[in-house]
């Protein structure tokens, strides 16, 4: 239960709630989007903000789609995803292995996953994946960073305490390629332990997966579709350069995991093209 | 009188699968819960808990709290300790020859665990309590902890209590014959070692409590999400200073126990004596990370076994070290003794050297959980007979026939004391082995072995003795039903055993409505008051249907006797020609004569000098049942039988193993289970299947795990303490075997331990009949992709495990 007093603002726009967080200056604030980590937080006592900002009424919510890009709101809750036509294709697949229930997919956004970093979560190896770029706004300013760059550590991305997340646009150019999304987790419920993203290049070949869980942060395996399946695992070793270890598996374990899964994906695409060729 | 009636339809309950007798009412939402009891002017308590795992309280400050909005009253240790005693331990390790120390609700001078109960605090909300806990002051001077079992034998871990001379609560040994002499003979020797990680139960329901002091009558009614109301009145009492009798417990509707819910924790008086110094009732329900604090299970094992070329096994050295956490008062250690007790299981070892060993650790106290340590016992039988036939090259299943006890042999004395009733598990084997169709699998596991995919079938016996009784404890083995038939012919009836939800007042109300002839509904059940029901022990050890519901069947036959004297005066006909059914006694020879079971009642009650004659009135009967078979006092080897009766099962898994990954995946599971006569044939299975579950998540990824570094616990929550959803279990196969046990009245057996080692031990045999090919062993449960796939590497690469 959450136990302390504290004042909570339901701004209308991202730069009013940009402005309410340029005054707070240095006090602890919590942006609430869906709440689906931040009220539990608040319940367990590990987190005190003197001021909540509810994200709800600031018309961050939806999916639309523009010449090259596909524009989501950082509120837009899974169910939303799931449900737009303009949502991109991987983006649907990973929307629908989002698990917890109805609760939280009615509930938990892509913004708040994508500004909590957690390593085990889908979107942030989901964004990276799909070459996403995130809208930042400050009270005086904004930026863009691209998905690949604004994740730094577990937990942590490149997020100013007196910034929020205001957009997500997704390039629309690969949205036809082939493509593959797998979880590893050991049991339905649980955090994966390694995801991997791959969005094939236009030919039909898996050059670039992107492993989420096995580290710290997503990170990008570079390949030319020429490797044999030894190379493919040392590419993923080499591109692990944040080890991770919870109570489910190890560093070692998850780098493991993380070569034969991404091993796995090149061959399912590999398989898909064959398939569409015959 | 007598009137024309049309054929009654068959109201034999017993046997059937009768519906939960008030499931609408669950299902609706309107059963009253430990949360949904609200007194006028309640209070909510609020817990400041050790931080750290091991240390000295130098001071508590309350002072900020104490004027924190909404607060009461605060209480300290220090203060408690002026109104309180220490808690009884439901069974103190000291009488069975080891070491004890006191426990309090909020620990006095040190704190050996994180999340040990230091102070407390009463306020208007709950919300009030939990920001107050956080403004209390305490100072700690921090202590060396240790958290490993075995790190805590060595002679220098840190001292845990310094009364004690080490961290050693006791070493139970259980020996029978000479190992040593037959080891040295034997054709075949195997040594090896499995780990059996910390884990816990898990109800919906966590713990919570509501007490009420009565300053006039200086009396407590006490409600709480409880198993045995009548023991923990007594623990009360004793506590808190007051006599037995000055105290009511009330359980209302308990949303799962599992063991959790026996007592001896801290809060349970806690809550009583908060209310009593702060005028309040108070109440306190648990947060689901302090349900997740409570342990069980975590023993490390290394056998060592001989056998012939035959696979008969003919000794078995055991000698295993179980880490109890802290020493609290709930039962957990006793799993311990039962774990050692229950060796060899139904297997007929006659030489065996089983030794126990208790040690505390810094890690919060365990408490009882479903299988009461039986369970370690049948994964790590089961597990050395299919070490046996891989090192023999033998099937498994031949191992099993080759040592498993037959039909003829019962009632069996094992090498720990224990007198089986009765089974046939070469049958139940066969039973499994045609339920799961072994060669057709054994020849889709070829197949698959060709494209690397590894499919495995595990077996597993499980023998589980239930509804024991502990000397000179109140863990009773007996208990006590009344049954009342009022003058408008309904029936209540009053036991003292609880249900924790699996349904056994429903299989009483079956027994019941079937010998004094009523429709079901007409009936009903009061369980869990202190004030109301006659003494019990509750619900433990699958005892409810093998104690209350015999004790309920003896009290029916008495009312049914009174009525079929009436019956057959107003019948005009012999009693032994009276059917009672659905309301209605009737002739049999002469069906047309009928009466209805009301009108007799009326009768006894408002013609008790003229028809009713010699009929004793009122239609109550009130009997205790006895079951036989328990032998405490010592037999010439100085053993003792705790256990009356000893359902068993046969459980196979198959599974799918990822090898690259260390994945497992249940692909089907099937029991055949033996829990003697079946009043409720889907209650059984209930039962049996939610053991299975558990069994599942056992083998597969439930783990306590405590971060070495800090003491704390990991694993507080259910994204990290990862339990078993309905998508990751298969549809349960279940095949029933009844062998009637010749100790109880009615011939049932206890249902509702058995399944949790079952299971774990087939999926466990079943991961390494998969991963055979590869020759893997793995010595560290629960086989999570960690563990297996350590084991996989390790083994490839030939590095030490
Ligand atoms: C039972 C359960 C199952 C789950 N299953 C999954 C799963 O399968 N996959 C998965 O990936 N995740 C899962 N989650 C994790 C998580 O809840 C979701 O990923 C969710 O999307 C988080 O979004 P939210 O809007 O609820 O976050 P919030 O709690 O609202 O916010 C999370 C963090 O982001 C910050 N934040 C939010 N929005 C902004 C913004 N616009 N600008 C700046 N900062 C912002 C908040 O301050 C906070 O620190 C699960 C959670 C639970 C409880």
């Amino acid at each position: 239960m959450i136990a302390h007093r504290f004042k909570y603002s339901c701004p209308r726009s991202a730069e009013e709630a940009a402005a309410e967080l340029a005054q707070m200056e240095g006090e602890e604030t919590a942006i609430i989007s869906g709440g689906t980590w931040v009220v539990p937080e608040m319940s367990h006592h590990l987190r005190r903000p003197k001021l909540v900002i509810d994200l709800k009424l600031a018309g961050l919510a939806g999916v639309s789609a523009e010449a090259d890009a596909v524009v989501i709101g950082p509120a837009t809750t899974y169910t939303q995803l799931a449900h737009s036509k303009h949502t991109p294709n991987f983006l649907k697949k990973v929307v629908a292995g989002i698990t917890g229930g109805s609760q939280i997919r009615n509930r938990g956004t892509i913004g708040g996953s994508a500004c909590y970093a957690n390593p085990a979560s889908d979107i942030p190896g989901a964004l990276v994946t799909m070459k996403a770029s995130l809208h930042l706004r400050a009270h005086s300013s904004t930026r863009i960073v691209e998905a690949a760059d604004f994740f730094l550590d577990a937990n942590v991305t490149l997020l100013e305490p007196d910034e929020i997340l205001e957009s997500i646009s997704i390039p629309s150019t690969n949205d036809e390629n082939l493509f593959s999304y797998a979880k590893f987790k050991t049991a339905q419920g649980s955090w994966p332990i390694v995801t991997i993203g791959c969005i094939a290049s236009e030919d039909g070949v898996a050059r670039r997966v992107i492993v989420g869980g096995a580290g710290a942060i997503p990170f990008a395996v570079d390949l030319d579709g020429q490797e044999s399946e030894d190379e493919v695992l040392q590419r993923v070793h080499a591109a692990m350069r944040q080890p991770w270890s919870d109570v489910f598996a190890t560093a070692d374990t998850r780098r493991h995991i993380a070569g034969v899964m991404t091993q796995r994906a090149v061959r399912e695409i590999a398989a898909a093209k064959n398939g569409e060729k015959s | 009188m007598t009137q024309t009636i049309a054929p009654t339809q068959s109201a034999n309950y017993v046997g059937t699968s009768e519906r939960k007798h008030n499931g609408e009412k669950f299902l609706r939402g309107e059963m009253v819960y430990i949360d949904d009891i609200r007194i006028p002017g309640m209070h909510f308590a609020g817990i400041v808990r050790s931080p750290h795992p091991h240390a000295r309280i130098k001071s508590v400050d309350l002072s900020k709290a104490s004027v924190a909005e909404g607060v009461i009253f605060v209480l300290s240790g220090a203060e408690a300790a002026k109104h309180t005693d220490p808690i009884p331990h439901f069974i103190d390790p000291e009488a069975f020859g080891g070491k004890t120390t006191d426990v309090r609700c909020l620990a006095v001078d040190k704190v050996v665990y994180v999340g040990e109960p230091v102070a407390a605090i009463v306020a208007r909300t709950r919300q009030d309590a939990e920001a107050a806990v956080e403004l209390v002051d305490v100072e700690y001077e921090i202590l060396p902890f240790v958290i490993d079992g075995e790190e805590s034998l060595q002679p220098d871990a840190p001292r845990i209590y310094e009364h004690w001379d080490d961290n050693k609560i006791i070493s139970i040994p259980f020996i029978s014959g000479d190992t040593e002499a037959v080891f040295a003979q034997a054709e075949h020797i195997l040594e090896d070692e499995l780990k059996i990680q910390r884990y816990s139960t898990q109800p919906i329901e966590p713990r919570g409590y509501v007490a009420v002091y009565d300053s006039r009558e200086s009396s407590y009614t006490f409600y709480g999400a409880c198993q045995n109301p009548h023991p923990l009145r007594w623990v009360l009492s004793h506590t808190l200073r007051v006599s037995e009798n000055d105290v009511r417990v009330i359980a209302p509707t308990v949303g799962g126990a599992f063991g959790l819910k026996m007592h001896g924790h801290p809060e349970e008086p806690l809550t009583c004596i908060l209310s009593k110094l702060s005028g309040k009732p108070v109440k306190w329900i648990e947060d689901r990370t302090e349900t997740m604090l409570v342990g069980a299970r975590e023993q490390m094992h290394r056998f060592k076994v001989s056998f012939t070329s035959a696979g008969k096994i003919t000794a078995l050295k055991d000698h295993f070290v179980a880490n109890v956490g802290a020493l609290g008062a709930p039962p957990g250690w006793g799993m311990v003794f039962l774990s050692g007790l229950a060796f060899p299981t139904g297997y007929k070892i006659a030489a065996t050297d089983v030794l126990a060993t208790v040690v505390a650790s810094n890690k919060s106290p365990w408490n009882a959980a479903r299988g009461y340590g039986k369970e370690a016992t049948a994964l790590v039988m089961e597990r050395i007979i299919d070490l046996v036939a891989r090192d023999l090259g033998m099937d498994p299943l031949e191992v099993r026939r080759v040592n498993l006890i037959e039909s003829h042999e019962f009632p069996y004395k094992t090498a720990g004391g224990l007198n089986i009733d009765s089974g046939d598990y070469h049958a139940a084997l066969d039973k499994a082995v045609e339920m799961i169709g072994l060669p057709a699998l054994r020849a889709e596991q070829e197949e698959l072995r060709k494209d690397n995919r590894y499919l495995g079938i595990g077996f597993a016996f499980e023998l589980t003795p239930e509804s024991g009784d502990i000397p000179g404890t109140l863990v009773g083995g007996f208990d006590t039903s009344t049954v009342k038939m009022d003058p408008s012919g309904k029936v209540t009836v009053l036991t003292g055993v609880t249900t924790p939800g699996g349904g056994n007042d429903t299989s009483i109300l079956q027994i019941v409505s079937d010998q004094v002839g009523i429709e079901i509904s007409d009936a009903r059940i009061i369980q869990g008051d202190t004030l109301l029901t006659p003494y019990g022990f509750g619900n433990y050890s699958g005892r409810s249907m093998v104690t209350g519901g015999n004790a309920a069947y003896l009290a029916a036959k008495d009312i049914r006797a009174k009525l079929l004297i009436i019956a057959s005066r107003l019948l005009e006909t012999d009693e032994s020609d009276i059917d009672l059914r659905a309301g209605w006694a009737r002739s049999l020879s002469n069906p047309d004569k009928a009466i209805k079971i009301s009108e007799i009642a009326y009768t006894v009650y408002t013609l008790a000098f003229a028809t009713a004659t010699g009929v004793e009135p009122p239609l109550e009967s009130t009997r205790v049942y006895q079951p036989e078979n328990i032998q405490h006092t010592p037999d010439a080897e100085g053993k003792i039988n705790i256990y009356p009766t000893y359902s068993n099962a046969v459980h196979v898994a198959v599974v799918e193993v990822d090898a690259d990954t260390g994945h497992v995946k249940v692909r089907r599971f099937g029991t055949v289970h033996d829990a003697g006569t079946i009043i409720n044939p889907r209650f059984v299975e209930g039962q049996m299947e939610g053991a299975t579950a558990m069994g599942i998540g056992a083998a597969l990824m439930e783990h306590s795990i405590h971060d070495p570094a800090t003491g704390h616990l990991s694993t507080n929550r259910f994204k990290t303490y990862l339990m078993p959803r309905a998508s990751d279990v298969p549809m349960f196969e279940s095949v029933h075997q009844v062998t009637p046990s010749p100790y109880t009245a009615l011939g049932t057996k206890g249902a509702g331990e058995a399944g949790v080692g079952g299971a774990q031990a087939a999926v466990t045999n079943a991961v390494h009949d998969a991963l055979a090919p590869l020759g893997v062993t793995i010595r560290q449960m629960p086989l999570n992709p960690q563990n297996v796939l350590h084991a996989i590497i390790t083994r490839e690469t030939g590095k030490q495990a």
